[in-house]
């Protein structure tokens, strides 16, 4: 009779009577929130689905927006007829089809951006609809419920209505939800029932507030705090409640995750989660709840009123509460013993603390117990039992079950009695680092050995065994020692040149030793090789203070910035030279945490958990990573291209939608369809792709790469930006590529692929004219066909050129401007005070003739417009402070001109010379700066109202006019001068701007 | 002669040593006072909506969350904060971008210590003056608008003029004297040009999707 599935799991917690935990420890979730200035259309999100190919949709109050992890894109819901009105429900159907609910219960359909109307004002008439109100079925069919209990049913475009007639039983708004099993479920008025064969069969006479289908076949359903579960046969069953004390919490949203969690959204007292351990509550943005989604990386996204949309992802480091009346106490050593239970060192004053294992609390030792420890410096776990205690003056304790069992201090042969460094190897010997000694000691079989450490050395900062059961230490002096065979060897020379402070060590099955420095990155040493990764690779942080395996390859830092873990896999072909860079994975702020650092000085300063957990001492705390909780994501996520510009305007976008980009070009082409092919006009040559990847758990470690057929002949690192763009494509054919990679290293083999083509201009075409006449001379035309194809072949070879070095001057211009820009900023300031007032001037020219050169350089300026905007910019700056007024007549839209930096850079130098020329010799009061684009010429002209000269002009401005007239000849344009005695001067550059002749 | 309550400024740069340097100048000058340095938009967030000052000088490229984000989400919570922009050189497009975004002017890294005081004290005082660079993008902003049929609120005629004479190059004075108006009042309609375009940018977060970004 009954349904075993949840009978086992349930009723016995329904006996339990579960309770709401009034304030649970850290939740095992984070939430993120999204706001309107994020992008969010409105605070008020109505409902949020995930669309087959990945994006997110957001439903908001006033608006929908695709959603893509990083950017919302709104998105206009509108069609002919329909009413304006607010966004009330939004259902995805699996062919990516959205069904928008509006005000007065229409319903808006969306497919591939085209908005149509399916329910009209005339069919739902006045019908109010109740809050969220969709529900899709097992055969893509819509159903909209009604108040007053009517039900229309879209499948295939005709919208059906179901009433009293069709077993409907009476009640006001009726209840739709789908089970696991494809069952459409209803819940009206006293009754709850099933959908079957065209007519609705009611089963259990009960009333709900709510109800959602179970995963597992039959429902969920809640009503004045009771949650219940209801299979096909059989009785409702209680499978929790909310404390009575506690609010009643009106459900307005109800979802079963995939890890079968119930959740609750209610009108005004938040969202809460019920599991086999009971119910608790979720702390968001705001206390009402309208919405909720699990997206099929099982993120649970929650829409609010007022409150924006919330992200749920599952927490993977937490910062472990040690029970201090001081939060976030720092932590210097930590260890978990063979019973399981947790030990920690808080610094600064070396208090030992204990938890009775992960998950439970941290309390301080007993007065009793702390009477016998003494301030320690850092603790190990015993394998065979009991913890080894490093003290601060009194040697080594091991301690075992409240008392102290042993202890070994100078008077037994330690060097020091103050202990900072401690290994106990899993055959039992106890490596011990002695402060203020260079030596190494060790423990073994009650005998205790030293060994001598290289002078000047230092003392011990950090130990590990590797897999041969070799003991490697490293010293507060840079040195890296080994203790093979009861003999210990400096082994410093066979890693970094210049030796760098060792901050951690970790030997891992592989046979590898992973060294952790102090500003030098990771080291390895493997079978005698050496290898280093630094943050210039890719590597979060060059200072790592603690390296953990979690046993899923990868390898878990903690470092001066936070913790972030690395793929082993990815270290290898970094180092193999297969890939260039490493991917971090980082944990911060994005996930809850705040003040991320770890701490060292100490050892053991990290240990991994029984359970596979990492336990990492920070000067914050203790930071816990469940590795569990990481999902993995073996297949790379889906890239979608969004978007094409060309010469700034949209050509082509994913769900353009029919209206146009803007009210002078197109429909731009849809990307949302695949075999498409782009044609861009002649002069469309500027072109911009922006694309995106559809993963929400962590979108920003998403890296992309990409590259233009035939041009790129390798793929362009794109790192984590959206999108590219190619400056000057000629015209011909071409197919855009771009892939994304997650941070395991694993790139999508499909991605997203565009043809496109770029027209020519019909002297373009030249060569069909030329072709045609002379087919019939066939050995002739032969050979020039050959000749064509050579020469497109050298095209093509010339832009690969023209992108390298594009790729080249990005580069230049950006480190000029980063590393030479700021610090001679730094000195023009620092000249500022000096009594020499020549420093000060000398240097602020130089920042000036820097910023030029990096604007020259920079291959994004290669427009006319460009040239325009600085040109304004610079006589602007040069004629106020001389207190001569400027006057400039530059049309606003300036043609889309590509102009080469060589051009841009003489006709700027021209135009600063007869400026300068102007303000030394003509004393103006008044200059006129203009720009005119005339059939391809593009005239600038200096006009000021000085005193002029005479045809011959004086000796001091020859060099001016003669470095002009240079300048132009460079370029192929001409200079003009006309000049009155005390009527001022005109000096006009021209340069033809026609286009190369095609090559 | 009483003192005047001085103007609290809050400075966010990345780079330690051009941030101390102007919290140096800042704190020398008369009537000014450095509330607080902070070297990421995070940092800021965390701390300046606690206890918001008069001013923030706000450099457009931040490590993390840039300073086009900073500014737009400072401006959510500290309404009356005045902003001011820093950049290490020209660069129109992200200037215009900040503008946009609620910014209130801005100021090259290179400018020295009486020009820094300066572009703070007439931030506080309602606006920085326009350049005929930003000028220009301004008026093509607008322009823009017109050919759409916005709904959003253009220019008067009268700020219209003043814009297009500022991008031809005019100075304040010369308008004052080309159009017989006081320079308080060309101030006057820069500051009205400028809150429009503030109004434009929360405004146009629906319409963004037919318009070039």
């Amino acid at each position: 009779m009954t349904h075993p599935n949840w009978r086992s799991a349930w009723l016995s917690l329904a006996l339990l009577a579960i309770g709401v935990l009034a304030a649970a420890a850290t939740p095992p979730w984070v939430v993120r929130n999204w706001q309107s200035d994020e992008g969010l259309p409105d605070n008020t999100v109505v409902g949020i689905e995930q669309t087959p190919d990945g994006f997110l949709w957001v439903a908001t109050k006033t608006g929908l927006a695709r959603f893509d992890g990083v950017r919302f894109q709104p998105f206009p819901v509108t069609a002919a007829g329909a009413p304006a009105g607010g966004i009330k429900a939004l259902v995805a159907d699996r062919r990516g089809r959205l069904w928008v609910g509006k005000d007065g219960g229409v319903v808006l359909c969306v497919d591939q951006g085209v908005t149509t109307m399916v329910v009209g004002p005339e069919i739902a008439g006045d019908r109010d609809a109740g809050e969220r109100f969709m529900v899709l079925d097992a055969d893509d069919a819509v159903w909209v419920c009604y108040s007053g209990g009517v039900v229309l049913r879209i499948r295939d475009g005709q919208v059906r209505a179901f009433t009293a007639a069709d077993g409907l039983p009476s009640g006001s708004a009726c209840q739709l939800a789908r089970d696991g099993t494809g069952h459409l479920w209803f819940a009206q008025g006293d009754w709850v029932g099933i959908f079957r064969e065209g007519r609705f069969h009611p089963l259990v006479q009960q009333s709900f507030q709510r109800i959602t289908g179970a995963r597992a076949g039959g429902i969920w359903g809640y009503r004045e705090r009771q949650l219940w579960r209801l299979a096909e046969t059989g009785s409702p069953v209680r499978a929790g409640a909310l404390p009575d004390d506690g609010p009643e919490g009106f459900p307005t949203a109800m979802r079963e995750d995939r890890s079968a969690c119930l959740w609750l959204g209610t009108l005004k007292t938040g969202l809460f989660r019920f599991n086999q351990d009971g119910g608790v509550s979720a702390p968001l943005s705001q206390q009402t709840i309208l919405g909720l989604h699990e997206d099929r990386e099982q993120n649970l996204w929650v829409g609010t009123r007022g409150g924006g949309l919330n992200q749920l992802k599952p927490r993977v480091i937490e910062m472990l509460n040690t029970g201090s009346a001081t939060p976030n106490e720092p932590v210097q050593s930590l260890c978990q013993d063979t019973q399981g239970r947790l030990w920690a060192v808080v610094w600064p004053d070396g208090r030992l603390i204990r938890s009775a294992g992960l998950g439970q609390p941290w309390s301080p030792l007993s007065l009793m117990e702390s009477r016998s420890i003494p301030s320690s410096e850092c603790v190990a776990a015993d394998p065979r039992g009991g913890i080894w205690i490093g003290t601060d003056n009194a040697g080594i304790l091991h301690w075992q079950d409240g008392v102290v069992t042993e202890t070994l201090d100078r008077t037994k042969g330690l060097a020091t009695n103050q202990v900072g460094a401690l290994l106990a190897s899993a055959s039992g010997d106890l490596w011990i680092g002695p402060r203020s000694a260079e030596v190494l000691q060790c423990l073994k079989d009650g005998q205790l050995r030293t060994f001598q450490m290289p002078s000047g050395g230092g003392s011990v900062i950090a130990l590990a065994m590797d897999a041969a059961g070799d003991c490697w230490v490293a010293t507060y002096g840079c040195r890296l020692l080994r203790v093979h065979a009861e003999v210990l060897t400096d082994e410093t020379a066979g890693t970094l040149a210049a030796p760098c402070e060792i901050r951690s060590l970790l030997g891992t099955a592989d046979g590898s030793l992973w060294i952790g420095y102090a500003g030098e990155g990771l080291g390895r040493l493997k079978g005698g090789r050496f290898s280093q990764w630094r943050s210039s690779q890719g590597l979060h942080d060059d200072y790592i203070c603690n390296i953990l395996p979690d046993g899923r390859g990868r390898l878990w830092f903690a470092g001066n910035r936070g913790i972030f873990s690395v793929c082993e896999k990815d270290l290898d072909d970094c180092d193999a030279g297969r890939t260039t860079r490493v991917r971090s994975v980082v944990y911060g702020r994005n996930d809850g945490l705040l003040r991320l650092q770890a701490n060292f000085n100490f050892w053991p300063g990290a240990q991994r958990g029984t359970d596979g957990s990492l336990l990492f001492a920070m000067q914050s705390g203790i930071a816990a990573v469940s590795a569990d909780n990481l999902q993995d994501h073996p297949e790379p996520p889906p890239v979608v291209i969004e978007r094409v510009t060309a010469n700034a305007q949209i050509v082509a976008a994913y769900q353009a939608g029919q209206r146009p980009a803007s009210p002078n070009v197109g429909v731009p082409l849809e990307l949302g369809r695949s075999g498409t092919n782009l044609h861009l006009a002649p002069g469309q040559r500027r072109v911009e792709f922006a694309f995106t990847a559809l993963t929400f758990t962590k979108p920003e470690t998403i890296s992309f790469r990409y590259r233009l057929l035939p041009i790129d002949k390798v793929w362009i690192e794109a790192d984590s930006l959206r999108s590219a763009t190619y400056a000057q494509v000629p015209p011909g054919h071409y197919q855009f590529e771009v892939s994304a990679c997650t941070s395991e290293g694993v790139w999508n083999t499909n991605g997203a692929t565009l043809d496109l083509t770029v027209d020519p201009y019909w002297w373009e075409t030249l060569w069909f004219r030329v072709l045609a006449p002379l087919t019939a001379a066939g050995l002739l035309g032969w050979g020039i066909l050959a000749g064509v194809q050579r020469r497109h072949h050298l095209r093509i070879e010339r832009l690969e050129m023209l992108r390298a070095t594009e790729r080249e001057r990005s580069r230049i211009a950006r480190d000029l401007h980063d590393e030479i820009g700021g610090n001679l900023t730094k000195i023009g300031k620092l000249a500022a005070g000096l009594p020499d007032a020549a420093i000060a001037e000398t240097t602020r020219e130089v920042v000036l003739a820097m910023d030029q050169v990096v604007w020259t350089v920079n291959p994004r300026n290669d427009t006319l417009d460009s040239l325009a905007t600085y040109l304004v910019h610079y006589t602007e700056e040069f004629l106020r402070p001389a207190g001569i007024a400027c006057e400039l007549d530059i049309p606003l839209i300036l043609p889309d001109v590509m102009l080469s930096s060589d051009l841009r850079h003489n006709l700027f130098l021209a135009t600063k010379e007869a400026l300068n020329n102007a303000v030394k010799h003509g004393a103006p009061r008044r200059v006129w700066l203009g720009l005119t684009v005339d059939s391809g010429v593009l005239s600038l002209t200096v006009r000021d109202d000085g005193c002029g000269f005479s045809p011959a002009p004086p000796a001091a401005g020859a060099d001016g006019l003669g470095n002009m007239r240079h300048r132009l000849a460079a370029i192929g344009g001409e200079l003009h001068i006309t000049s009155v005695p005390r009527q001022g001067t005109t000096i006009t550059l021209q340069v033809s701007l026609n286009p190369t002749k095609p090559a | 002669m009483i003192p005047n309550k001085p103007i609290r400024v809050a400075i966010i740069e990345d780079d330690e040593w051009v941030r101390d340097n102007l919290a140096r100048e800042i704190a020398n000058a008369a009537d000014f006072e450095c509330s607080g340095s902070y070297p990421t938009a995070e940092a800021a967030l965390a701390a300046i909506p606690l206890h918001p000052p008069e001013v923030a000088v706000l450099d457009i490229h931040l490590p993390g969350l840039n300073g086009i984000e900073c500014l737009r989400r400072l401006r959510a919570s500290c309404p009356n904060l005045q902003f001011l922009m820093l950049t290490s050189y020209e660069e129109s497009e992200k200037i215009f971008q900040s503008l946009r975004a609620g910014a209130n002017g801005y100021l090259l890294k290179r400018a020295d210590s009486a020009e820094v005081i300066d572009a703070i004290r007439q931030v506080h005082e309602g606006g920085a003056p326009m350049s005929s660079t930003i000028a220009r993008q301004v008026v093509r902003h607008f322009n823009q608008l017109d050919s759409g049929a916005s709904e959003l609120p253009g220019l008067s005629p009268r700020e219209r003029e003043v814009l297009e004479l500022l991008a031809r190059g005019g100075a304040y004075k010369e308008i004052a004297d080309q159009l017989a108006l006081s320079i308080e009042t060309i101030r006057m309609n820069v500051k009205h040009i400028y809150s429009k375009l503030h109004v434009h940018s929360r405004s146009e977060a629906v319409a963004k999707f037919f318009h070039r970004q």
